[in-house]
């Protein structure tokens, strides 16, 4: 049990316990919560990939922003009662945890099937590599991404504005 | 070194949750959180591969930078979806958004 | 033995902290004081200098008040998650050639993206309150935190156009290679950082989130005893990592002639720049929310874009 072992299985558990209570939590406050360390403990497992800058942008991404607005809406809509009466949907959920359940257990077949001739030392990206890449062979992709976001941006507004009658 | 395929599983159970949120909750809020966490399960496997997978190299950690870029698009109009939803019906059920069902 | 030396530097960090903020607030206190001839706190010690203490003693004797609408839960974490990034930046700061935190090559983008966690702690606490007055200061503070990051990220990209490096060491070396403080050549960028730091940090004039003429005490209204100390202790913190910053990028870091120890002159290049906000705040009324939004959007943003495309141009032009 090597050091990075004890920290992969903390930040694992970490990881797998947020979502669950995203989940199972009542009120959607504390969902909310749970989501942000979710995603802190995923950005911690960037850290120990060796990916350190992946992991900074998730946590200023997903913590920073993607949190915030999560909050944002949840306090412009409906945030009091925290339960809408009784589910029709008692087939679907049933079936679905049965669908979701096979699913995983497909993939975790797969995965512990899976035999794979592994590198031995482990890839470090630099962000100089990083940029290199972005700006070199994906030049058309990050600038997709640039229109992306803009229209995205004056999308949300337009959409989430109030109506000026 | 932790092997590649303890990230895979660890993935594979994120996606379910979320996937498993997405097809059973009600409250639009949290639908959206959880399209959100199967996209990270998925930003997981990349940054995985790129570090210590058979071919290790700078492309996955690219990838999960636009996957970053999308969900963080995804989210933005999608929360606009949900307030001008809230205001026009009044609720953020998932079930009572059922115009467009046959 | 690794961990242990990390642990050990952590702690003696922590402790300078409790000490440099302790003396921040006194400092703080007595320059307004001076500034508005009176004399500032002289009651307990010598000048005054142990005012602070008796306050946090105060405070940390104080009952310890939960509203009984708050969501006790968020309420309770609020103020850790406010606290712990203002702390974890520490970790990426380096004091001098040879005292430092970690020193890995994505030292800024450490910087600017762990600290953003705080917004998430601000938002919280107010939330969590159920108070009217508390939310209105969170999501004041939200909207100006949101708004000022952009043009403090902005602001810094010109100096790492111009070093090549995201490493804060990599930085001050540039420098003293350089034979000048960034502040000469990058003064645009320089005057946006203090700009939108003032307003990241809720200081005044842009300490809309805890206006107390309007507001009480913004989000952390409701909160009392150690819980507000936290805050407190959070947004002093706060104030000295990011002078720590501005430090490193713009004034050389631990620079300087060799007549004082490279830490000294850190420290007193630390205390200048807080020195400086102490004075805007004796000397500017409080701006209105509006007011706010226009000068971020308006007038620092396309400052600090200006400041990117001028350096690149720069940058290109000199090889």
């Amino acid at each position: 049990m090597t050091g990075q072992m004890i920290f992969f299985i903390i930040f694992a558990l970490i990881a797998i316990t947020g979502a669950v209570l995203i989940i199972a939590l009542k009120r959607i406050s504390h969902r909310v919560v749970s989501m942000a360390f979710s995603f802190m403990a995923v950005a911690a497992l960037y850290f120990l990939l060796g990916a350190e800058f992946i992991g900074i942008i998730q946590i200023m991404v997903y913590v920073g922003a993607i949190t915030i607005l999560f909050v944002f809406g949840m306090m412009m809509t409906d945030h009091r009662n925290f339960s809408f009466g009784p589910d029709p949907r008692k087939w679907q959920q049933a079936l679905s945890f049965v669908g979701v359940a096979t699913l995983l257990g497909l993939m975790l077949y797969g995965i512990s099937t899976l035999d794979m001739h592994e590198s031995t030392q482990p890839f470090v990206g630099s962000v100089e590599a990083i940029g290199l890449e972005l700006y070199g062979h994906y030049f058309i992709a990050f600038l997709g991404s640039a229109f992306l976001l803009t229209s995205a941006l004056i999308g949300a507004i337009v959409i989430a504005r109030k109506e000026a009658d | 070194m932790v092997p590649v395929t303890f990230f895979l599983a660890l993935a594979a159970i994120l996606f379910c949750i979320g996937l498993y949120g997405v097809l059973t909750r009600r409250h639009l809020v949290i639908v959206l959180v959880c399209i959100e966490l199967m996209l990270n399960s998925v930003n997981i496997n990349l940054v995985a591969f790129s570090a210590i997978g058979p071919f290790a190299n700078i492309t996955g950690q690219v990838f999960t930078l636009f996957v970053i870029t999308v969900a963080a698009a995804e989210a933005a109009v999608g929360l606009a979806i949900l307030i001008a939803l809230y205001r026009n019906r009044n609720s953020i059920d998932v079930i009572k958004h059922d115009l467009l069902r046959w | 033995m690794d961990y242990l030396l990390m642990f050990l530097y952590a702690v003696a960090v922590l402790m300078v902290l409790l000490g440099g903020v302790t003396f921040a607030i006194l400092a703080e206190r007595k320059v307004i004081g001076a500034m508005q001839l009176r004399p500032g706190p002289n009651r307990h010690g010598p000048w005054g200098v142990f005012q602070t203490i008796a306050d946090v003693l105060k405070l940390l004797l104080k009952e310890d008040v939960i509203p009984a609408n708050a969501d006790k839960k968020i309420f309770v974490l609020a103020p850790v998650l406010a606290f712990a990034p203002a702390f974890s930046v520490m970790a990426v700061l380096v004091y001098s050639s040879t005292v430092g935190g970690a020193d890995i090559n994505i030292g800024v983008i450490y910087f600017l993206g762990v600290s953003s966690i705080t917004m998430l702690g601000v938002l919280m606490g107010g939330w969590s309150s159920n108070n009217k007055y508390a939310l209105f200061g969170s999501i004041r503070g939200v909207a100006q935190m949101v708004s000022y990051e952009l043009p403090l990220i902005l602001s810094i990209i010109g100096v790492i156009i111009m070093v090549g490096s995201l490493n804060l060491t990599d930085i001050v070396n540039y420098q003293a290679n350089m034979g000048m403080w960034f502040i000469v050549p990058q003064f645009l960028g320089f005057a946006v950082y203090m700009i939108s730091s003032i307003a990241e940090l809720n200081r005044s004039p842009f300490d809309l989130p805890e206006a107390e003429s309007e507001l009480v005490a913004g989000f952390f209204t409701e909160y009392s005893g150690f819980r507000f100390a936290m805050f407190m202790l959070a947004e002093y913190t706060y104030a000295i990592a990011i002078a720590g910053l501005a430090t490193t990028l713009f004034l050389g870091g631990w620079l300087g002639p060799a007549f004082l120890p490279e830490i000294v002159w850190f420290m007193l290049k630390v205390v200048a720049v807080m020195f400086i906000w102490f004075w805007l705040t004796a000397t500017l009324p409080r701006a209105r929310v509006d007011q706010l939004m226009n000068f971020g959007w308006k007038v620092l943003i396309p400052v600090a874009l200006l400041n990117i495309v001028l350096t690149s141009i720069y940058k290109v032009w000199m090889g």
